[in-house]
């Protein structure tokens, strides 16, 4: 009887591993994705000075297509044009700075005492680029 | 009590299997964003010129103004100060100038094609036209299990003009 009361305390111990595998997997592909597209992004905000909302778009698009809802996306970037310049001014980087939910972080949370809003959080990328537009020069 | 023995077992196996999945998983994400640091420091590096020179048809990078914009881009995108960088700068006139941080290291007088090779990391590039390049030495990435040897992050990337 002991052996079974061990059995049965154990068994789920161990099956917790295999969803938290899967759930590594999909939270680092989530997170590897949404690099990739804030970075392509921010190559395109490069050359015209901003974030066009445009490329606002685009981007909070592609990051919808990997299982998240528009409202769920934080998109705070740099909307007003940004300029190259002969010397380095930090007032003219373009900023960025993107977040994603990630709904769970253990599999079996309930099995160890972590609550489900405490299982929760939230994945940034953010940083600055330079501009690499240049100033709108007026013709005589 | 043998299956309580087998279970601690497979419980420490099995989450040194998920300890090193998170490790090295976030030591790839690492490794991406350092490279994507790497571009933009090397790009933001040779955004910077002499005009007088280039009013001459040759390039000269402004040094001073590029080190900043290195220094500050590396602060505002990565979440600890790096070991140390490092930024290569090939003038248009043919000269190389090598910085450790802020601080010069090394001038030298060079014809291109020039072979570069950084000694950190290895990376070897023939350098025609003027170039930036930026080495970053973030830090020893600490993977949990005791067993597993600390892995360097470490990023070289570079920046040039083609046809200039």
């Amino acid at each position: 009887m002991h052996e079974l009361i061990a059995f049965l305390i154990c068994i789920p111990l161990l099956l917790s591993f295999v969803p938290q595998y899967s759930l590594q997997m999909k939270n680092n592909r989530n997170m590897d994705r949404v690099d990739t597209i804030v970075n392509s992004a921010k190559e395109e905000a490069r050359q015209a000075g901003y974030f066009t909302d445009e490329n606002i778009t685009h981007m909070v698009d592609e990051i919808v297509e990997l299982g998240f809802t528009e409202d769920e996306v934080i998109v705070n970037v740099t909307k007003v044009p940004k300029y190259r310049t002969e010397t380095f001014d930090s007032r003219e980087l373009i900023e960025y700075e993107v977040g994603v939910p990630i709904e769970k972080k253990i599999a079996a949370n309930q099995l160890f005492g972590i609550s489900d809003e405490e299982n929760k959080g939230t994945y940034y990328t953010r940083g600055a680029v330079t501009s690499e537009k240049l100033p709108y020069v007026e013709s005589d | 009590m043998r299956s309580l023995i087998c279970t601690f077992a497979l419980v420490l196996l099995l989450s040194s299997f998920s300890i090193f999945q998170v490790d090295n998983d976030s030591f790839l994400l690492q490794q991406e964003k350092l490279k994507h640091v790497a571009d933009d420091c090397a790009a933001a590096a040779s955004l910077y010129y002499t005009s007088d020179s280039y009013g001459d048809g040759i390039r000269i990078f402004d040094k001073d103004h590029g080190n900043s914009a290195v220094s500050y881009l590396i602060k505002q995108n990565l979440k600890e100060d790096p070991l140390q960088y490092y930024v290569y700068y090939f003038d248009g006139d043919g000269h190389v100038t090598e910085y450790k941080g802020k601080d010069l290291v090394k001038r030298q007088k060079v014809e291109y094609p020039y072979l570069f090779e950084e000694s950190l990391t290895g990376f070897k590039e023939m350098v025609y036209e003027p170039k930036t390049i930026v080495t970053i030495d973030y830090k020893l990435f600490d993977y949990r299990l005791v067993f597993l040897r600390d892995a360097r992050l470490i990023r070289t990337s570079g920046y040039e003009y083609v046809g200039s």
